[in-house]
């Protein structure tokens, strides 16, 4: 669906390289994400996947329309959530719906159908009169999240779909993206800093860093990556001032949460079994007062990833 | 008539020019009504202060002596009237874009199936709806306080409309290219006082030094003030007709820049 190859940019006359010969592909029907720190490049590549910004190097293509030669091209498929919509800022909620549905080319009696069940399923029937620039951060998110999914794209573009808004409606929002990716084929690409919520939709990400994609690949894989098969969340009771000290004497990486609370990755249970020996060999068997095994998350991938890095 | 996607290859639906024009005028009116909702609560005080710096110069050159006869009241009333209408939409736009810009509106604009001339004709309508009533106040409070001669013809309001085009697409280029809200402001002055000063708007033609009655055929507002002028006269010629072209030249290659030449997206 989307084949980007050896796209460049930089800004600033050069001096600040954004994305630095980034080549990938996107398949129909996917959930894609983009992983990465803040600055680290994932906003522009969207940016100049949907002809927002113009690259200094590569190529774009949409199924077999080059991008660059023709941006306007995407504006029938494409969905994008910007982070702000300033442009109807003056609107109020309905009649900004209302008024991409129909820029969009749909139908007035199908926008009003559309608009007035997107309100319905996310709340937003309280300030469906309120102009968008009186609403709050999440609540203009909402909205703009809204306007994305209106005129039935076949791509939509999320960047950081799910930031200020409360958990109730996050969930909704990623019920949302689930159900238009499978019901409606509709491929998804998002830009998301909530790696744990993400995870339960992603299918395949590209970790960005540098301006450079560092991963790419399913999330199972890269999963994988960690090199670690296990985590087990470990919490010592509080009569164990020196626990840590015991823990870090021994060769393996512990995270401690707080004083009694850590948590360790191992490749195998023969590694967990010398841990566990040791720390209840010089603590004593009263030591450990829970145990959890769990394999590895989308987030433990992640920040393993980087701490690699040294980041 | 929608676009879809078949085999891996996009199709793009062939639309008839009927449809077309019907596509682009319903886009035009919506893109209308986002730029109309900006102002929406406080119509009434745009539609008030358009016509007060042009009033308040004429008042200001009767008082001053500098309008003795009714020819050079007609001169100065209509230069000031076509100095609004050509300034106006252009500072407008170039603020507007400036600002879009500033907000990153563009990230959703440029997402619609919208062209960049319905967007530019949308923001023009607004602003020119309320300069137009302002200048025809304007146009009738110098014919009664100054009497001069005024014949109200079907060629006023055209070139109206077309002054309020002619420098659009300048407004669109100084917004695109400018790295704020204020630098477009700065650049605005600068445009205003040359277009002022260096052509015979205000200023007859004959009281410019020799270099500037050159240099003012560079700008719109010398054909626009010309043409305007001689329509209030009814003198509808020759004369008329060339210098409305000419507007109209301007109009277009202007428009043409913005819309086909400028790179709107930002860096």
């Amino acid at each position: 669906m989307y084949k980007i190859e050896h796209l460049s940019k930089s800004f600033d006359k050069g001096r600040i390289e954004a994305n630095k010969d980034i080549s990938f592909e996107i398949q129909e029907g996917e959930i894609f994400g983009f992983l990465g720190p803040n600055g680290a490049g994932k906003t522009t590549l969207i940016k100049q996947m949907i002809g927002l910004l113009k690259p200094d190097k590569g190529n774009i293509h949409f199924y077999d329309v080059d991008v660059l030669k023709n941006p306007q091209t995407l504006t029938s498929f494409v969905g994008y959530m910007p982070q702000k919509i300033g442009a109807l800022r003056d609107l109020s909620v309905k009649e900004a719906l209302e008024i991409t549905g129909k820029l969009k080319g749909c139908k007035s009696g199908e926008v009003k159908k559309e608009v007035a069940s997107l309100i319905e399923e996310f709340g937003l029937k309280k300030v469906e009169k309120s102009l968008l620039k009186n609403l709050s951060g999440g609540q203009s998110r909402l909205v703009a999240f809204c306007t994305c999914l209106i005129g039935n794209p076949r791509i939509i573009f999320l960047d950081e779909p799910t930031n200020d808004i409360d958990p109730v409606i996050r969930k909704l929002i990623w019920e949302k993206i689930l159900y238009v990716n499978k019901q409606q084929r509709v491929t998804v690409v998002l830009v998301t800093h909530n790696v744990i919520e993400a995870e339960k939709i992603l299918e395949k990400v590209a970790v960005i860093n540098d301006a450079q994609i560092q991963y790419i690949g399913t999330v199972n894989d890269f999963k994988h990556m960690v090199s670690y098969e296990l985590k087990a969340t470990i919490e010592f009771s509080n009569d164990f001032e020196n626990i840590q000290e015991i823990c870090h004497r021994t060769d393996y990486d512990f995270h401690f949460i707080d004083n009694h609370q850590c948590s360790v990755f191992v490749k195998n249970e023969a590694e967990l079994r010398t841990i566990m020996d040791t720390i209840l060999y010089k603590a004593g068997f009263n030591a450990i007062e829970k145990f959890n095994l769990s394999f590895p998350t989308l987030e433990d991938a992640y920040v393993s990833l980087f701490k690699k890095e040294g980041k | 008539m929608r676009n879809t996607i078949s085999n891996g290859k996009v199709m793009m639906a062939r639309k008839s020019l009927f449809q077309r024009i019907q596509i682009a005028i319903s886009n035009y009116f919506h893109l209308v009504f986002i730029r109309w909702a900006n102002i929406r609560n406080e119509w009434y005080f745009h539609f008030l202060m358009t016509p007060l710096i042009p009033i308040g110069l004429i008042v200001f050159l009767k008082f001053a002596g500098a309008v003795r006869t009714p020819a050079e009241a007609l001169y100065v009333t209509a230069g000031n009237t076509i100095m609004s209408l050509i300034i106006g939409p252009m500072q407008s736009m170039s603020n507007d874009l400036a600002l879009n810009k500033e907000r990153r509106d563009f990230d959703f604009l440029a997402l619609l199936p919208i062209s960049r001339l319905q967007l530019i004709l949308a923001y023009t309508t607004v602003s020119t709806i309320f300069t137009i009533p302002g200048m025809l106040i304007t146009l009738f409070i110098g014919k009664l306080w100054f009497g001069f001669p005024m014949e109200f013809n079907i060629f006023v309001p055209v070139i109206m409309l077309l002054s309020a085009l002619s420098m659009v697409g300048l407004g669109v280029m100084i917004g695109v290219n400018s790295k704020s809200i204020h630098h477009a402001n700065i650049v605005n002055a600068i445009i205003t006082a040359l277009v002022t000063f260096m052509s015979p708007v205000l200023v007859q033609e004959n009281h410019l030094p020799e270099f500037l009655r050159y240099l003012s055929k560079l700008f719109p507002t010398t054909y626009s003030a010309k043409a305007f002028r001689l329509a209030l006269n009814g003198d509808i010629g020759r004369d008329m007709y060339l210098n409305l072209l000419i507007l109209l030249g301007f109009t277009v290659a202007f428009l043409f820049i913005a819309v086909k030449k400028i790179d709107w997206r930002s860096n």
